[in-house]
């Protein structure tokens, strides 16, 4: 059994039954592949997370505590997919120029930052800085403490 | 990271994207002075931090 069934459980049955009704038939607050095939449904997700918050403000107070810790899981979930960074491969002359850009703006910048900032696979990034400090465009200096 | 298979890669600043991370809550004493955190992570990139900058040329100095 998931948490999520676990967690779903724990609540009193009218409570339950008001939050089956509000989410999709299959949800899992554990499983995000679940709500990433359901992209073209993030806003009505996004209604289904508010409405349960008001529930949750609604409740009877003892249990409310479990009801709040459900649309805590329910918003974090919602936000891993609303923030997650697709690492994509692009065209090494293509990645070279946005690198030598990001880097210019922002100099002392991090590998790891080059990558979340242009959401780029880090092979590509690197090769990227590989070609960039040997045409002279940038230097790489190691990280000091 | 074929070439760093099996070995131990010292860095001062690194990040690691993977499909399974797991932080361990216990410290870890690396040395009498110097403790630390252990991350175990699964199928991923371990990316050895450098900062980067324009040559001085690019910023006309």
């Amino acid at each position: 059994m998931s948490e999520y069934e676990k967690l779903l459980r724990s609540l009193p049955l009218d409570i339950r039954e008001k939050i089956r009704d509000m989410l999709p038939p299959s949800f899992e607050a554990t499983t995000i592949t679940y709500i990433k095939g359901e992209r073209e449904t993030e806003t009505s997700l996004r209604d289904r997370v508010e409405a349960l918050e008001r529930l949750a403000t609604n409740s009877r107070l003892s249990e409310l505590p479990k009801v709040i810790e459900f649309v805590d899981e329910m918003r974090n979930c919602l936000f891993s997919v609303e923030h997650e960074i697709e690492l994509k491969e692009i065209p090494i002359e293509e990645a070279v120029n946005k690198v030598k850009e990001y880097v210019r703006a922002h100099p002392g910048c991090k590998t790891s930052d080059i990558v979340v900032a242009l959401s780029i696979a880090p092979e590509i990034v690197v090769r990227a800085l590989s070609i960039l400090e040997k045409q002279g465009e940038v230097e790489g200096k190691d990280v000091e403490r | 990271m074929l070439s760093a298979e099996g070995q131990i890669v010292y860095f001062e600043a690194a990040t690691i994207i993977a499909r399974k991370i797991r932080l361990c809550k216990e410290p870890v004493i690396l040395s009498h002075a110097h403790r630390g955190q252990m991350a175990k992570a699964e199928i991923g990139r371990l990316i050895i931090d450098r900062e980067w900058y324009p040559k001085r040329s690019e910023l006309g100095a």
